[in-house]
């Protein structure tokens, strides 16, 4: 009994201690009102009407737009060097991040100013580049390079025959010599499964009729 | 809301998109506008002068905007330690807002800005001020914009009060009445 007793005692005081702890904690909390200049400033009278404000803003953003052609031209360069670095292997490690700041920066800028061709295609770049470590794709910027290059498992068929729902072909645009040398399949050996991930075609896969291009 | 004399730091790594957040500000009336690229600009800039407002990118080099307001609003004694954050992410995933709040920043505008969204979050900040929240591991804004009733039906804070929230038993209005409302607007009426 005195045995079964003793444990009891513990856990009633550890529970105390955490009890008491816990209003420590409470007590220390403080909540408090703050009036910021930026607050007191911004209320004051005589300030610009809502869409008054906005229309300005928006001729003020058009003034800014005649500058965009010679940052987009140096934003530009900038892809394809890094493009030219990664396609001869000499890019950092920190490539695609140089990549993803560049292409935010391009779709953020073309978004605001209004060039919706380009804001779409800088969209797509971004999401191909988040969508890493499974990218494997590249549109026109040379990317299969770069997924050969990473030598993601994914890309070496080593991937779970459950997982591998073979959906459609990889486009041919999206292939390159490089990428069939290193799996050593032919181009429509190549395929994308459920994700979007890409690799070699397994034999179950030749067999299976979900592939809309079998 | 009135921008003049406010004193605005810009900080974004990219030189462009900050020009188009600076021609919006100066849009909205403001003439004040100060512009740095990393985190160590936004120190330079806060013991240089007094800035009113911050509006930070989430991923400024070197450290980050989310450590950068943590360490804005950590510093003890910091006069800065109050100021309002916008903080500006491009990528809107719950996970990544959640970060920038509990970092303290008193509001989030995802990217690509408009002037609209710009102006609307300005003016949330201005006009509907948050208390400040001082424990051992939080300092900001209260993290708290609404409260539509707590688990269990007890808050966790000295000062929150028992909500009672109604059972939904089914909806104000039978679908007849509601279906002649609109007949009635349609057809001109009252």
């Amino acid at each position: 009994m005195a045995k079964a007793a003793k444990p009891k005692a513990a856990t009633k005081s550890k529970a105390k201690a955490a009890a008491k702890s816990k209003m420590a904690v409470k007590s220390d909390v403080r909540v408090f009102s703050v009036d910021t200049r930026f607050q007191k400033m911004a209320r004051r009278e005589g300030g610009i009407p809502r869409d008054k404000a906005i229309e300005q803003a928006q001729n003020e953003i058009r003034e800014v737009k005649s500058h965009f052609d010679s940052w987009f031209a140096g934003e530009l360069k900038v892809f394809v060097r890094l493009i030219k670095k990664v396609e001869g292997a000499k890019a950092g490690k920190d490539w695609i991040k140089t990549a993803n700041f560049h292409s935010h920066q391009l779709r953020d800028s073309a978004t605001t100013l209004g060039f919706e061709l380009l804001a779409f295609i800088a969209g797509s770049l971004c999401r191909i580049l988040d969508s890493r470590p499974t990218m494997c794709l590249r549109g026109n910027t040379g990317a299969p390079a770069f997924a050969a290059n990473q030598r993601h498992p994914l890309l070496s068929g080593r991937l779970p025959l459950s997982a591998r729902r073979v959906i459609s072909r990889v486009p041919p645009c999206l292939c390159n010599d490089r990428l069939i040398r290193r799996f050593g399949f032919a181009r429509s050996n190549i395929v994308t499964d459920a994700r979007g991930r890409t690799g070699p075609r397994t034999r179950n896969e030749s067999n299976c009729t979900n592939n809309p291009d079998q | 809301m009135n921008l003049r004399d406010l004193v605005i730091l810009i900080a974004d790594p990219s030189s462009y998109l900050s020009m188009l957040i600076h021609s919006m500000l100066r849009g909205f009336g403001s003439n004040k506008v100060l512009q740095v690229r990393n985190s160590m600009g936004v120190f330079h800039a806060l013991t240089a002068q007094r800035i009113d407002l911050l509006i930070c990118d989430a991923l400024l080099p070197v450290h980050g905007g989310l450590q950068l307001t943590q360490a804005i609003r950590s510093k003890k004694g910091n006069e800065h330690r109050t100021i309002p954050i916008l903080m500006m992410i491009s990528d809107s995933r719950a996970s990544t807002v959640k970060q920038a709040r509990d970092a303290g920043a008193n509001m989030v505008i995802a990217k690509p800005l408009s002037a609209a969204s710009l102006y609307d979050r300005l003016t949330w900040i201005a006009f509907n001020p948050r208390k400040f929240v001082d424990t051992a591991t939080y300092f900001g804004p209260d993290r708290r914009f609404k409260i539509e009733g707590y688990a269990g039906g007890v808050g966790r804070r000295k000062g929150d009060k028992v909500t009672e929230v109604a059972q939904k038993i089914s909806p104000a209005l039978a679908q007849d009445d509601i279906d002649s409302l609109f007949t009635a607007v349609r057809s001109g009426q009252d």
